[in-house]
């Protein structure tokens, strides 16, 4: 009892605090993805496809429609996401997991 | 990644998983706009570079000429993100250079990779190597290879390593 007390305390304090909390984005399956981008390519939804791996790599093989915005240099890159913060995006990369 | 961009205060982030992984295999259109020339590189296994550091550390890593028998490229984005301070690197008395991928593309900085020696590519688990030798390759390295499953075979081995500074 007393450890789960302390486990409770323990995320009540933590969790609110991001950069020790876990992270969580939604998922999108690739038959969302391919859907979305038919979607976007006939006007009827709008969002970013963020490709985060190196330039190099991006330049070798991407999905149509992406931008590149490297983890690498994510500062030197987020010009190009724009100005509008609410703007849905979609981040990939190689998906080897 | 999407933890990066979300602090720079973009708030309406999803995660494509599957990447371009999963996307070619479903078929669907994968775009090159500078496709890298085929090249099948060569791996070393983390139990060979032990081996191979076991060696030339008694020699301090030098031929005959004084010219370092290899070189450790270790192309790990958290390590130059971190400025090297307190990740694992390596442990070897032979050179290392530490670089982003991305900084193959430059001329000046892709010139202090040795052209002779072997030079083995350190990388997180290795998923980047083929498209690096081929990029090297296609610049006239052919002294390039991979370290297997990157610095995770490395690490979970055991094997030695030191905190880079």
């Amino acid at each position: 009892m007393k450890r789960i007390v302390l486990w409770v305390m323990l995320m009540v304090y933590i969790f609110p605090f991001s950069s020790l909390a876990m992270e969580r984005f939604d998922i999108v399956t690739t038959e969302e993805m391919h859907a979305m981008l038919k979607d976007r390519e006939e006007g009827k939804m709008d969002f970013l496809l963020v490709n985060a791996l190196d330039e190099l790599l991006f330049r070798n093989e991407a999905i149509p429609g992406s931008i590149n915005v490297p983890w690498a240099n994510t500062e030197g890159a987020v010009h190009r996401l724009g100005d509008n913060k609410d703007r849905p995006i979609v981040i990939y990369c190689k998906g080897y997991r | 990644m999407a933890v990066a961009i979300k602090d720079l205060g973009f708030s309406n982030i999803r995660i494509y998983n599957g990447g371009l992984k999963d996307w070619a295999k479903a078929g669907y259109e994968i775009e090159s706009q500078e496709p890298l020339p085929e090249y099948e590189g060569s791996y070393m296994e983390a139990q060979e570079l032990l081996a191979l550091i076991r060696r030339t550390d008694i020699e301090d890593c030098k031929d005959k000429q004084g010219n370092p028998l290899f070189t450790i490229l270790d192309y790990r984005t958290e390590l130059v993100h971190n400025e090297g301070k307190d990740l694992p690197v390596i442990s070897t008395k032979c050179p290392q250079l530490v670089m982003l991928l991305d900084d193959f593309a430059d001329p000046v900085k892709r010139d202090t990779i040795p052209r002779t020696g072997t030079v083995i590519l350190v990388s997180e688990t290795g998923n980047r190597d083929p498209f690096a030798m081929r990029y090297l390759h296609n610049h006239g390295y052919d002294n390039i290879v991979g370290l297997r499953f990157g610095m995770r075979a490395w690490i979970k081995a055991g094997y030695p390593v030191e905190m880079s500074r």
